[in-house]
């Protein structure tokens, strides 16, 4: 490999680096390369391991190895779901317990509780305590998170699909605060 | 007027068959949303819920078929056809009542 195939490469790699979850198009636009030659670079950077990508409807969203483990997918599908974006912008802009983000969401505490564990388990948020309460933080830095949403958005049936979800979790039996 | 005209020179069985399919389509519109929204989240409750609109389109795919074609014995259907409807309304109320 020459040294400009290879500056290339570290190029498209920075980029996926910094925009966790952008697609083929973009990468193209921003870093002003022809479509070949960025998919040459992205099968590279796959074969080595440096990055991975998941295909979602129309497009090919990559992101860099390492910055989420093995829970791109299940990042992917949390993201497609307008209620998990909301809750995360929420708890972006302050420490919320529970009933904070159930009140300015307005949706049910059960519907709260249930997308905060998925969170929690992917370890996009993270639990503190205080006092009697749980306090939420990002548990990824926020440029990722903000990255990633703007990248990342969830199409008009995924939009219905998680409004069906959410009417059935809010028929769920409230679960207490933590 | 040219609309009315025409609302009333079509036959009234080819607007009810237009329902039906309507009606049908928009059945399993929501089946296949319950079935997203079931992948997305792994709410087990909503299986219920999808296999109530897959039973809602499966009733009016048979009471329109039975219509036409008139296998089965009237009285028959119409046991079938409420059978359906309960077990509709039973999966509904699982969903509803279910624990996540």
């Amino acid at each position: 490999m020459n040294d400009e195939s290879n500056s290339n490469t570290i190029r498209v790699l920075q980029y996926i680096q910094e925009n966790p979850g952008c697609h083929l198009r973009k990468i193209k636009r921003e870093l002003d390369m022809s479509m070949g030659t960025i998919q040459y670079h992205l099968i590279l950077l796959e074969k080595q391991g440096k990055v991975s990508s998941e295909r979602q409807n129309l497009h090919k969203y990559y992101f860099p190895i390492g910055l989420f483990e093995q829970n791109e997918k299940d990042i992917l599908k949390i993201l497609n779901q307008e209620t998990a974006r909301e809750i995360l912008l929420v708890i972006l802009e302050q420490k919320p317990t529970q009933t904070d983000i159930a009140n300015i969401i307005k949706i049910s505490g059960a519907s709260v509780n249930w997308h905060i564990k998925r969170l929690v388990d992917l370890g996009l948020i993270l639990e503190q305590k205080d006092g009697k309460f749980k306090r939420y933080t990002l548990g990824i830095d926020s440029k990722h998170i903000v990255s990633l949403m703007k990248n990342y958005h969830p199409n008009i049936w995924n939009r219905w699909s998680n409004r069906l979800a959410e009417m059935f979790l809010s028929l769920s039996k409230e679960e207490k605060e933590q | 007027m040219i609309l009315s005209k025409l609302f009333l020179e079509t036959e009234p069985s080819g607007i009810e068959t237009g329902i039906e399919l309507g009606i049908v389509a928009f059945a399993l519109v929501l089946f296949a949303l319950s079935i997203t929204a079931y992948r997305n989240t792994r709410i087990k409750k909503i299986l219920f819920a999808a296999a109530a609109f897959a039973l809602f389109a499966i009733q009016l795919f048979i009471d329109s078929i039975e219509d036409y074609l008139g296998f089965l014995d009237e009285e028959i259907t119409g046991i079938i056809l409420k059978l359906v409807t309960f077990a509709i309304l039973v999966l509904f109320f699982v969903a509803i009542v279910k624990k996540k």
